[in-house]
């Protein structure tokens, strides 16, 4: 039995003494985000402790560290390997932990796993859990523990692009559920509820809606009329009411892009006609439609027609014609000056 | 010297940026009451605020601008009649500041609003994180412990490019006060099974060392469907049932941090020898003898009536799930009891 705990400990201890020591000097050296720079805290960490004494009591906590070393070289030269990013798991990050039957704390390292270590904070935390790995000595817990705080400060340090990265891409997110609610198509509470309870696809934070349901949605509009020409063109105030109709959401959220178009029948009220009915297609703000009137004497869809937008379709479309008609006075008082200065004006 | 962040995320009603000043000043009174306290815990510790409370009022302002416009062009009495009753939304009142943050929180759009507004929040500080020994612990309350199950499942679901928090990431201490979990928890994330909020030693990908459960026992929002995970502290889980009577409002977290039980593992978080453990326990019996009542109750007698009168509002079933709207009407109608 001896001869077999020699022969682990030379079995475990042989590749440290095969490699040359590592300085920290060479690790802080190389670059953070680099794999090569936590494989060399690694074999540091690992000189480190081979240079430990410690009780046979206590050497489970310097096997079990040395294990974790070994893996996260492993880990950290299968990135390098590979070429691609993904985090290091931060394994060394030490907590301050609770022990059964007491609020006694210690510290511990890879806390739950089967190779977990427990440090004294110098509080009394007995009985422990059978077969708890515990460093009673204070100048070994210190030890082990400003180990593991290098080795967790190398790993948090080529994490750290990562999880930034990661940070701005939650952030991004999380702007644009905001923006669904601030500047989306804008359910009213019964929608929402009718929508929910229609909806049984999973929930996620990261599954943005891809569709809502339009549920007698009211809105205000404008109703552009005619009369036999385009002169006789107007325009009123409508209350919309859009009984049923589907909308579809499309993000683009790397480029910023997020839009939504819909489909919905139309209802249109106003004071000064019978109701009207047809369709309204939308897209983000603005929403385009066409209606029909019931007849006056409500005998059936043979009133005026009528075409449907939102106030800020309205906006946009005014904006245009004002442009439009700006340049072209710009033009006509450019050619009547022209006329007046050329030959034979004055 | 290490550092220690305690995330705090609150519960229901009014909480603007800076809400969590008062919390803070409260956590630091009291532990200066112990002599064995040297300087200040927020000094030893860093408070970080978060908010999710501005999302259900940007929703709310939604809804209000949206029947404004209808209102404004007075098109048809009947529609805006209707409608009257998203008039004022955002004004508020106990039982709309109660019920409303919660039923928005059951809305689909504006939970992962407020949920995504958190996991952005606290990523965002972890990420920032330098040292190789800082540990993070999360104090929620109410809704907020709802809302901190969720964010943290986030982040612990995270996909590739959007991990703000590495492998094995662990929070050191979840306190997690007048609990809300299980009864605001949906099919896709329960608390017992598939939250990640859950101590490790439990639960293989759990992500705190130590749970921390706390309800006081005539609380009434932590009664229904209450979070009780069916363990020991051998797994890393407390749980704290509180009897204390400082305040009528039972719910707040202010009354919850009262008690020793729960400010006292807060100041071991920054020291150890802030409150060593046979002070810690005496201080808890303390709490349990002469010092159960106190502040707005000067006699037993006040205190007694107080148990009794909020004992006798009729209670449904805390446990079925098809009587929300029973279990909602309870706790307004104990809250207005105790208040």
């Amino acid at each position: 039995m001896r001869r077999r705990l020699v022969l682990l400990l030379a079995l475990l201890l042989a590749p440290i003494g095969a490699a040359s020591a590592q300085t920290l000097a060479q690790c802080e050296s190389g670059k953070a985000e680099a794999p090569a720079t936590v494989s060399c805290v690694a074999k540091w960490a690992e000189d480190q402790l081979a240079k430990v004494a410690a009780d046979k009591d206590e050497m489970c906590g310097i096997v079990r560290f040395q294990g974790r070393l070994r893996q996260l070289d492993i880990d950290a030269k299968a990135i390098a390997d590979s070429g691609r990013s993904s985090m290091l798991p931060a394994d060394f990050a030490m907590q301050k932990a609770s022990m059964p039957g007491t609020e006694a704390k210690a510290r511990a390292l890879f806390w739950g796993e089967v190779d977990e270590v427990l440090l004294t904070l110098g509080e009394d935390v007995e009985p422990l859990p059978v077969g708890a790995c515990f460093i009673r000595s204070k100048p070994l817990a210190k030890m082990l523990e400003d180990t593991a705080e290098k080795v967790a400060s190398f790993v948090g340090a080529y994490n750290k692009p990562m999880q930034q990265a990661g940070a701005v891409s939650l952030r991004t997110l999380s702007d644009t559920w905001q923006w669904i609610i601030t500047d989306g198509f804008g359910q009213f509470p019964w929608e929402r509820a009718l929508d929910d309870a229609l909806d049984h696809s999973a929930m996620s934070p990261f599954k943005l809606p891809s569709r809502q349901l339009i549920f007698f949605h009211p809105s205000v509009g404008a109703e552009i009329l005619g009369g036999s020409r385009w002169t006789d063109l107007r325009s009123r105030t409508s209350l919309f009411v859009e009984p049923i109709g589907l909308l579809r959401y499309r993000f683009d959220i790397p480029n910023g892009k997020r839009d939504y178009w819909g489909l919905s029948a139309l209802v249109v009220l106003n004071a000064d006609e019978p109701p009207g009915v047809g369709g309204l297609l939308r897209m983000n703000k603005l929403a385009i439609g066409v209606v029909r009137h019931y007849s006056s004497d409500h005998s059936g869809l043979s009133g005026k027609w009528a075409v449907t937008a939102t106030i800020e379709l309205l906006e946009r479309v005014q904006s245009a014609r004002k442009k439009v008609g700006d340049a072209a006075d710009n033009i006509k008082s450019r050619a009547k000056l022209g006329g007046a200065d050329g030959p034979g004006g004055e | 010297m290490s550092k220690h962040i305690v995330f705090l995320i609150h519960g229901v009603g009014n909480h603007p940026k800076g809400w969590s000043k008062d919390v803070v000043k409260k956590i630091d009174d009291l532990a200066a009451r112990y002599d064995t306290m040297s300087g200040k815990l927020s000094d030893q510790l860093d408070f970080v605020e978060i908010c999710y409370g501005d999302i259900f009022d940007k929703q709310l302002a939604r809804w209000e601008d949206d029947f404004d416009a209808i209102k404004a062009a007075a098109l048809n009495a009947q529609v805006t009649d209707a409608l009257s009753w998203l008039d004022g939304a955002t004004k508020g009142g106990l039982a709309w500041d109660t019920v409303g943050d919660v039923l928005l929180f059951l809305s689909k759009t504006t939970r992962m609003a407020a949920v995504t507004k958190v996991m952005a929040d606290i990523g965002a500080v972890v990420a920032k994180e330098k040292g190789g020994d800082t540990e993070f612990s999360i104090l929620a309350h109410s809704l907020g412990t709802a809302v901190a199950m969720e964010a943290v499942s986030g982040l612990a679901m995270a996909p590739a490019g959007s991990q703000a928090l590495p492998p094995k990431f662990l929070f050191t201490e979840a306190f997690m006060v007048a609990n809300t979990s299980r009864l605001l928890q949906r099919k896709d994330l329960q608390a017992y099974t598939t939250s990640s909020l859950l101590p490790k030693k439990y639960k293989a990908s759990g992500k705190c060392v130590t749970y921390r459960n706390y309800y006081h026992r005539l609380d009434p929002i932590p009664w229904v469907r209450r979070f009780d995970l069916q363990t020991t502290d051998v797994d890393g889980y407390r749980v704290f049932a509180m009897d204390h009577y400082y305040q009528r409002d039972l719910h707040a977290l202010e009354h919850y941090l009262e008690h020793p039980a729960l400010h006292g593992p807060l100041m071991r978080l920054g020291d150890v020898a802030n409150l060593p453990v046979k002070k810690l326990n005496d201080a808890i019996a303390d709490f349990h003898g002469t010092q159960r009542f106190g502040g707005e109750f000067s006699k037993v007698a006040e205190v007694e009536t107080f148990i009794n009168d909020i004992g006798a509002v009729a209670k449904p079933n805390p446990e079925t799930e098809d009587d929300l709207v029973g279990q909602m009407k309870f706790i307004i109608a104990a809250l207005k009891e105790m208040l």
